[in-house]
């Protein structure tokens, strides 16, 4: 590139690039991607928490529901078994048909049985026997096992009788719980309930409760007869009463120390190991406390599970991904759109400057050219005036060789306008390389130029193989040497005994390089700097130059993509064009 | 005519040189009195030697090969005795750059174009040396024609 052309900063690389503003908008939307997963994911969870803490506390009100259920048929047995006492007593069929209304099984599922116990002294215990016996008949009645008591607290009736057929006659203080549980029934006119114990009648020996509800309210004591209404249950069956599958939770029970129920993975299908939530509550019961530690299940994960927040994150993702896509895009071709521009420019810049040149040369043309066409009419004008003169006074001493100048200077006009016309036309010539073998021609034209001077005795050497040939476009090709041989013929020195041309070819690096020496007058060192420029003479007009041979080299081997050089001293001058070489490919056939 | 004056025709064309001198001498000045040289280049030459320290009319053309009119000028106001050389540009040039240039050289008295008007040369010759020996010293000041 030449320093007359500025060129725009080399941006190429920027323009390929994301810029800060795509990168804070990739950034921008890929947080908000994350900020939605993340907000979704714990909105979610915070759902399902709420789920599950709301299953939690449903699963233990209902045990507690259940145990007011059974409270409440406890107070219900105590209220009939008063109304019946002051009506005259109870009986086991009354007892019977109490529990059958109350539909046990059915309505109050865990609960096993309802029973009406008896305090009874020592002293009475055999009289208490016998006659609870008579209406028990051939069943059959005892009081067991023995207990070494001041007071027994015997089982009267239960009912249903199956499953709890061996409960009838059980002596209550015969263990420390249920004796207790008594006992502070008694005293306090509340319900109680023992701590965990095995029921007699359960066979499972899993832990099961009996609840107390006294007949007599606080300080109305009761020395003997019916005392107190009792209930038991399994914890077990009262959960597998619950009915709590839809809860999605599986749960472990303890009283104290005491694990009341505990769901494991042997245990339960459902049991999730690593649960997505799990919380511990307590539920107080007639001062005791019950420790519920809930989890949630298996199905509750697959219930509640969301893929909502993954859905975002993938949506996002993948609008990111695309926004980075469309994005690499747009600046792939503003790069390129900016290339082109560039290019563009870069072209027009080239052509101006092309132009400009172009512009220049045309003004030297002009003036060169007006001047020097001008020049010889006006010194023909005088030559004429001259010869007017010399007519009108009879003088003729002048007028032969005024004439003599007008024939010779019509002469070199005429010349120097049809190469003029030569140069012009050569302008605009369109040509075909072609293959063009390089003896012959040179060895043609330098016949033509010989002819022109007939005195000049200049030797030709053509150091180089009878077959060699370049690539050229033949007339510019033509041109070139002809004007360079009539150059050397010209200006040959008279001084020497021997005037010599050369014409040496060299083809290598893909150019084609010709070498016109000669060993004439030369050219002056001031002078060579200008002997491609047109009407350039270096010598005096005498010698005949029109200024116009070297100027048609020029731009003949120009119009071929090359250039010409001079080098010249006292002992000659060597022209140089060089061209680049054609393929065979790229020739005219 | 001042006899003590020289003249010296500068132009590369044969002919032009052959109707300038031709001019001079039918003005008046003695064929001795004239020289011709076909550049700039030969004309410094005459200058220096066989016209050294004499008064010189120097009829000048512009387009020449070697040295041109103007290299010529540069030279010779570069020169020792500058005020000698009274120049004259005889020319084919109509180009109002080429006048613009040879008015800024001190030594140019007058820009005329080829071919010679006798008369008109005569008249102009007449009044420029007339005022140069009324007032040594200043060539190229005034009486400027073309």
């Amino acid at each position: 590139m030449k320093p007359g052309i500025r060129q725009a900063p080399d941006s190429a690389e920027f323009h390929t690039r994301l810029h800060l503003v795509h990168w804070l908008v990739l950034g921008a939307s890929l947080g908000l991607t994350v900020l939605a997963w993340f907000v979704s994911s714990n909105l979610i969870a915070e759902r399902h928490r709420l789920r599950f803490e709301q299953a939690a506390a449903e699963t233990v009100e209902r045990f507690a529901e259940r145990l007011r259920l059974y409270d409440n048929t406890l107070r219900a047995g105590v209220g009939f078994a008063r109304a019946e006492q002051a009506a005259g007593g109870v009986s086991l069929r009354d007892w019977q048909t109490l529990v059958s209304s109350l539909e046990l099984p059915q309505r109050l599922g865990g609960l096993s049985g309802l029973a009406l116990v008896d305090r009874v002294p020592r002293a009475e215990l055999a009289a208490y026997n016998a006659r609870v016996a008579q209406e028990y008949g051939e069943l059959g009645f005892a009081v067991w096992p023995p207990v070494a008591a001041d007071e027994h607290l015997p089982v009267r009736y239960v009912a249903p009788l199956t499953p709890n057929q061996e409960v009838a006659g059980l002596d209550l203080a015969f263990e420390e719980q249920r004796r207790l549980a008594a006992q502070r029934a008694l005293e306090s006119g509340q319900v109680q309930m023992t701590g965990p114990i095995t029921l007699v009648q359960d066979m499972r020996h899993s832990p099961g409760f009996v609840l107390y509800a006294p007949l007599a309210p606080q300080g109305e004591a009761l020395a003997r007869g019916p005392a107190l209404v009792a209930a038991a249950f399994v914890a077990e069956d009262l959960l597998a009463s619950l009915d709590l599958a839809s809860e999605h939770l599986t749960l472990s029970l303890r009283d104290g120390g005491t694990f009341l129920l505990q769901q494991s993975a042997e245990t339960h299908a459902d049991y999730d190991p690593y649960p997505m939530f799990s919380s511990e509550l307590s539920l107080p019961l007639y001062g005791r406390e019950w420790i519920f530690e809930l989890r949630s299940s298996q199905s509750f994960r697959a219930e509640f599970a969301s893929n909502l927040p993954t859905l975002i994150l993938i949506g996002g993702l993948t609008v990111d991904l695309l926004l980075l896509g469309v994005f690499l895009v747009l600046v792939h071709a503003n790069a390129r759109a900016h290339e082109l521009a560039r290019q563009m420019t870069a072209s027009l810049r080239r052509s101006e400057i092309e132009l400009k040149k172009r512009n220049e040369e045309l003004i030297q043309f002009n003036y060169r050219v007006s001047h020097d066409l001008v020049a010889p009419l006006r010194t023909l004008q005088g030559l004429v005036q001259m010869a007017k003169e010399d007519l009108r006074d009879a003088e003729y001493k002048d007028l032969g060789g005024g004439l003599d100048r007008i024939e010779t200077m019509v002469d070199q006009q005429v010349r120097v306008i049809s190469s003029i016309f030569d140069l012009c036309e050569s302008d605009l010539r369109v040509e075909e390389y072609a293959r063009i073998p390089l003896k012959p021609l040179i060895k043609r034209l330098f016949l033509q130029v010989l002819r022109m001077h007939p005195e000049a005795r200049v030797e030709l050497q053509l150091p180089f193989a009878d077959d060699v040939s370049v690539a050229a476009k033949p007339v510019r090709l033509e041109q070139i040497l002809l004007n360079l041989l009539s150059n050397a013929v010209k200006y040959r020195s008279q001084e020497r005994s021997r005037p010599l041309i050369e014409v040496t070819v060299e083809q290598a690096a893909g150019w084609t390089t010709l070498r016109v020496r000669d060993n004439g007058i030369g050219i002056p060192n001031n002078a060579l700097p200008h002997v491609f420029e047109l009407f350039f003479r270096a010598h005096s007009s005498s010698m005949g130059g029109a200024g116009l041979g070297t100027y048609i080299v020029r731009k003949n081997i120009e119009n071929m993509g090359g250039n010409a050089r001079v080098y010249s001293d006292s002992n000659g001058t060597a022209f140089e064009v060089e061209w680049p070489t054609k393929q065979p490919e790229e020739l005219a056939a | 005519m001042n006899t003590d004056t020289a003249y010296l025709v500068v132009d590369d064309n044969e002919a032009d040189r052959f109707l300038n001198a031709r001019v001079l001498r039918k003005i008046g000045v003695p064929e001795d009195h004239i020289r011709e040289a076909a550049d700039g280049a030969q004309a410094l030459e005459l200058l220096n030697g066989p016209l050294a320290g004499q008064r010189c009319v120097i009829l000048l053309d512009i387009n020449m090969p070697v040295m041109d009119g103007f290299t010529f000028l540069s030279e010779l106001e570069a020169g020792s005795k500058p005020e000698k050389g009274i120049v004259v540009m005889v020319t084919s040039s109509q180009d109002e750059r080429d006048r613009n240039r040879a008015e800024a050289h001190g030594s140019v008295a007058g820009f005329l174009t080829k071919p010679l008007d006798r008369s008109a040369f005569q008249a102009f010759l007449e009044e420029l040396l007339g005022d140069m020996d009324a007032h040594p010293g200043q060539a190229g000041q005034d009486g400027r024609g073309g």
